[in-house]
């Protein structure tokens, strides 16, 4: 290999030399060397292919991941650095003399923990684990939904209400329990409803993480269950546009869409955008058409960050949202009646022999806008001031079926404006890092009159103030992560309460705090044990909610008695290789919390004009949780993968000696991928097939719903994706994929959709992503 | 200043009763005997809707045995002020709606209730019907009012509603005696 090297050098000279006798009057001797490393382990990567643009000549690292190019001219570079496995990379470096650095590949197989290359061998102080979806894995998924994305990491499931809905649940826990950040600003939306999917297109990021324990104490006390982030990657100091234009097809729903992303540095500062739209039909279940279950998503991003320079540094976000959601004609019901009707159609009702992309009601029209502006200013090398301000405004309306054209009126029209200022102050040594905190955040929710019917949230306005200390030290045996927060939270409630307004101000002091100690056990494996206390006030839907929830048939009762439960949550997660080629992602964890607060079925039924109704009503009860979530990826050759995946919780409410609802069923899942490297005009290829088992979920107190979980599920799907090379140096990146690859019908437990219908059946995705 | 500005945007909140004219509230069966006599009302009553107050359900006399009645349905929002005839709206869209009537009970099999009134495709609407008695007892009426029923299903016309479909904006239930 050595040799090559040594040629490709030869060639360059003699290039540089013969081609462009000009620039050799520019004393073009400079040398540039280095090193190719995976992000994640520090492994060098034999036989990387570094590619200059400018002089359009390439050469390949030796074993131990080292280049070294001679004779460049002084002047800026784009330097691609693609190795099989791993997702190809630009580097812009200006060189104006002799440089040696390295350069660092992230594997698109692994999930990862959370990188910090700041120091050359400082060492991480974090004490959490954070699963990471990298650009490679989100392409690799092209076309679904922020939370089926997430569902690739272990002990992340979704919750849904239909092909176009779904929430992302976290060891068990979703909705008020579950954060979001959308470019480290919580994502304020009607997140309580079961039916409402996070506001976010997942296209607007780079790279979208998970944390499992309730260790961000930073975010507040929503994050019992985990947390979500979604962050676009660092703005390079490349003066030229660079990002990736992709298109996506999918034959179930007959999909199409695009997106694009690109960065460039500018005088004024460094520019990033992004911009989506997706556009599908009715989806197909296997033996019939899911009519009006199309849906359409647009989205659009900026964002503009100072250049690196000085003390200051600022950011300007600015994120849009819009989704229109068919939900199912034959979900559509009036009464009790209608359900128990519903369990026994084959087919459900309304639906259309023919294909069709209108979206007609019921539906769901969603928009949220998102600024954002950051700002830090270094105070020294070791401590920093730091300012993060959003403001969101999310806007929510429902249609139904209605008598006399009123379908056009939505049934549900809420508007959410929501502000969030957090301030704080970070400090660094050798061994200890902390960073304090206050906070504040507001959200104004509002019912826009003219629906014609009784609201099912009231009009509120809520304020929340919280401080908060977190400390990062590195001991001698471990990392130590730990942090306290106080929060108190303030509710002006508005609600119409038999055609009365009645208000209500309520007021919550609660606190959360953890402690993460992580160990290095060897280079390559690391393991946390995360220990959390959370209390989380009820939320407004908790406390307030009053009336007729059409979907599901019941009459749902907040009440304002409640208060706020508290979670113990301990977390052991391991990550890394535990043998030669055996990679690891685990968690196991126990989650007991007191006063749970869920919608429990009521012995009362009330009776309306469209028959008797079960009513639910928000109440608290002692829970317990214990489960546990495995992948494994274990290389069987260097072209031949294997990765497997279990995850399971086992879910106890204490106070009345049931099963728990909507908890995830055992799931197993297991994946063989080839990876194939430079043949023809291929780069590479990865070939992959996957089963997947969800097994029934037997553990449930059966009055607690209308239906008994479905059956078990098997499920296949395969793909591959193919890379080839522009003449540049640029990716090209092919995908196919075959989800439901037997079209098995097949119902979800948490899917709603399963008291209608079956599950999509067989679909076939195409995705083709050039980056320049 | 935000916490001043969105304090004062509070305390502007009032939110908006809405309106609900989409509610029906009142449902009122008159059986009129064809022969002269008494009427005969069942009646079901919930002003203030989903919550509240409980429906007052009402049903005036007994039927009388070999009797033919003319039935007629009416359909009020009487939370409205004045209140508003949501017969109105159902024959406006006679083609969307169809009232069902079943009967359960031991005593009350021979009763028979037919659709006296059709919609723009001939198919029956149900305000109007024909009630006959031919033997006495007692049991249960339950009038159900569909929302976009597949009329043209098997035995919706005459009015089983097990192949009805559509989504149910009335279901009540009356006692009902045949002496």
């Amino acid at each position: 290999m050595k040799r090559v090297a040594g040629l490709m050098q030869v060639i360059l000279v003699i290039s540089l030399c013969f081609l462009n006798p000009e620039i050799k009057a520019q004393q073009c001797n400079i040398k540039l060397s280095g090193q190719i490393l995976d992000l994640q382990h520090g492994d060098y990567l034999e036989f990387a292919t570094v590619y200059i643009q400018e002089t359009e000549k390439g050469i390949v690292s030796d074993s131990l991941g080292k280049f070294s190019i001679n004779n460049l001219c002084p002047g800026n570079y784009h330097i691609i650095i693609s190795h099989l496995g791993c997702q190809s990379k630009t580097f812009f470096i200006s060189i104006s003399q002799n440089l040696e650095r390295k350069f660092y590949l992230e594997h698109h197989e692994e999930l990862m923990d959370e990188i910090e290359i700041s120091g050359e061998s400082s060492g991480s102080k974090t004490g959490k684990i954070k699963t990471t979806l990298n650009k490679e894995m989100l392409f690799e998924q092209s076309g679904k939904s922020l939370t089926e994305m997430l569902t690739s990491i272990p002990g992340v499931s979704m919750l849904k209400s239909g092909p176009n809905v779904s929430k992302p649940i976290i060891q068990g826990m979703y909705g008020n329990r579950v954060t979001i950040l959308n470019n480290g600003i919580p994502q304020e939306g009607q997140q309580w409803g079961n039916d409402h999917a996070p506001e976010i297109d997942p296209n607007t990021a780079d790279k979208i993480s998970v944390y499992k324990g309730a260790s961000a104490i930073k975010y507040g006390l929503q994050a019992l269950g985990g947390i979500v982030i979604l962050e676009p990657d660092e703005i390079p100091e490349d003066p030229h546009w660079h990002g990736a234009l992709q298109a996506n097809f999918q034959s179930n729903g007959k999909m199409y869409g695009g997106m694009f992303s690109g960065k460039k540095s500018m005088g004024f500062g460094k520019v990033r955008l992004t911009a989506g739209y997706n556009k599908s039909g009715d989806k197909k279940a296997p033996d019939y058409f899911l009519t009006n279950t199309g849906n359409s998503d647009a989205s659009f991003s900026a964002m503009i960050s100072n250049h690196k320079s000085g003390k200051w540094s600022r950011l300007l976000y600015y994120s849009y949202y819009h989704n229109t959601n068919g939900i199912l004609r034959g979900s559509h019901i009036g009464n009790v009646t209608d359900l128990q009707e519903a369990f026994t159609r084959k087919i459900p009702f309304y639906t259309d022999s023919l294909f069709s992309y209108e979206i007609s009601v019921p539906k769901q029209v969603v928009n949220h806008h998102l600024i954002k502006y950051n700002t830090k200013y270094f105070i020294d090398n070791n401590s920093s001031l730091n300012l993060d301000a959003g403001i969101q405004v999310n806007r929510r309306a429902e249609f139904d079926i209605r008598r006399s054209n009123r379908g056009n009126n939505p049934a549900l029209n809420l508007t959410l404006i929501s502000q969030y200022f957090d301030f704080n102050y970070n400090k660094t040594s050798e061994n200890l890092d902390f960073t304090t905190g206050i906070q504040y955040r507001n959200g104004n929710n509002t019912n826009l009159p003219g629906t014609g019917i009784l609201p099912l949230i009231p009009d509120y306005f809520n304020n929340m103030a919280a401080t908060y200390f977190i400390i990062k030290s590195k001991l001698k045996y471990f990392q130590l992560e730990s942090g306290i927060r106080g929060e108190y939270r303030h509710y002006y409630v508005a609600s119409i309460v038999n055609r009365e307004i009645v208000r209500d101000r309520l007021h919550y002091l609660n606190w959360a705090a953890n402690v993460g100690l992580k160990k290095d056990i060897g280079p390559k494996l690391k393991t946390v044990v995360d220990f959390s206390i959370t209390s989380r006030p009820p939320e407004v839907n908790e406390l307030f909610s009053n009336g007729l929830h059409q979907g599901v048939s019941g009459i749902e009762l907040g009440n304002k008695s409640l208060e706020a439960e508290h979670s113990v949550k301990i977390v052991n997660e391991w990550q890394g290789y535990i043998a030669g080629k055996t990679n690891m992602t685990a968690s196991l964890f126990y989650n007991r919390i007191y006063n749970f607060i869920y919608l429990q079925p009521q012995q009362e039924v009330r009776l309306t004009i469209r028959g008797a109704f079960p009513v639910f009503k928000y109440v608290g009860s002692d829970v317990a949780l214990y489960g546990g979530d495995l992948k494994i990826n274990q290389g069987l050759s260097s072209r031949l993968q294997m990765i497997g995946g279990l995850s399971y919780i086992y879910a106890r409410n204490i106070t009345h000696q049931t099963g728990l609802i909507r908890i995830p069923p055992l799931n197993m899942n297991v994946n063989l991928n080839y990876t194939l490297g430079n043949f023809w005009k291929i780069k590479e290829i990865k070939a992959y097939f996957g089963a997947s088992y969800d097994a029934k979920q037997t553990n449930v107190d059966l009055s607690e719903d209308f239906l008994a979980p479905p059956d078990a599920a098997f499920l296949c799907n395969m793909g591959a994706k193919v890379r080839f090379k522009t003449k540049n140096g640029n990716d090209v990146d092919f995908l196919l994929r075959i989800d439901n690859l037997l079209n098995n019908s097949y119902r979800q437990y948490l899917d709603r959709l399963r008291y209608f219908a079956d599950e999509a059946g067989r679909n076939i995705g195409s995705s083709l992503k050039i980056n320049f | 200043m935000y916490i001043g500005n969105s304090i004062s945007c509070f305390l502007r909140k009032n939110p908006v009763i809405p309106n609900e004219e989409e509610l029906i509230t009142t449902l009122s069966y008159t059986l009129i005997p064809e022969t002269g006599g008494s009427n005969v009302t069942f009646s079901f009553q919930d002003i203030d809707g989903v919550g509240g107050n409980p429906p007052l359900i009402t049903y005036v006399a007994a039927l009388q045995n070999n009797t033919t009645y003319n039935g007629e349905l009416t359909l009020k929002n009487e939370f409205l002020i004045p209140s508003v005839d949501i017969t109105e709206e159902i024959l406006k869209e006679a083609d969307f709606h169809q009232l069902f009537y079943s009967i359960s009970g031991n005593g009350l099999t021979d009763l028979s209730i037919i659709y006296d009134d059709n919609d723009a495709n001939n198919y029956p609407v149900g305000l109007k019907t024909k009630v006959k008695t031919s033997k006495a007892g007692n049991g249960k009426l339950r009038i159900t009012l569909r929302h976009l029923p597949f009329k043209s299903a098997p035995g919706v016309i005459s009015g089983d509603i097990s192949n009805a479909g559509g989504e149910t904006d009335i279901e009540v239930d009356f006692d009902i005696i045949i002496k």
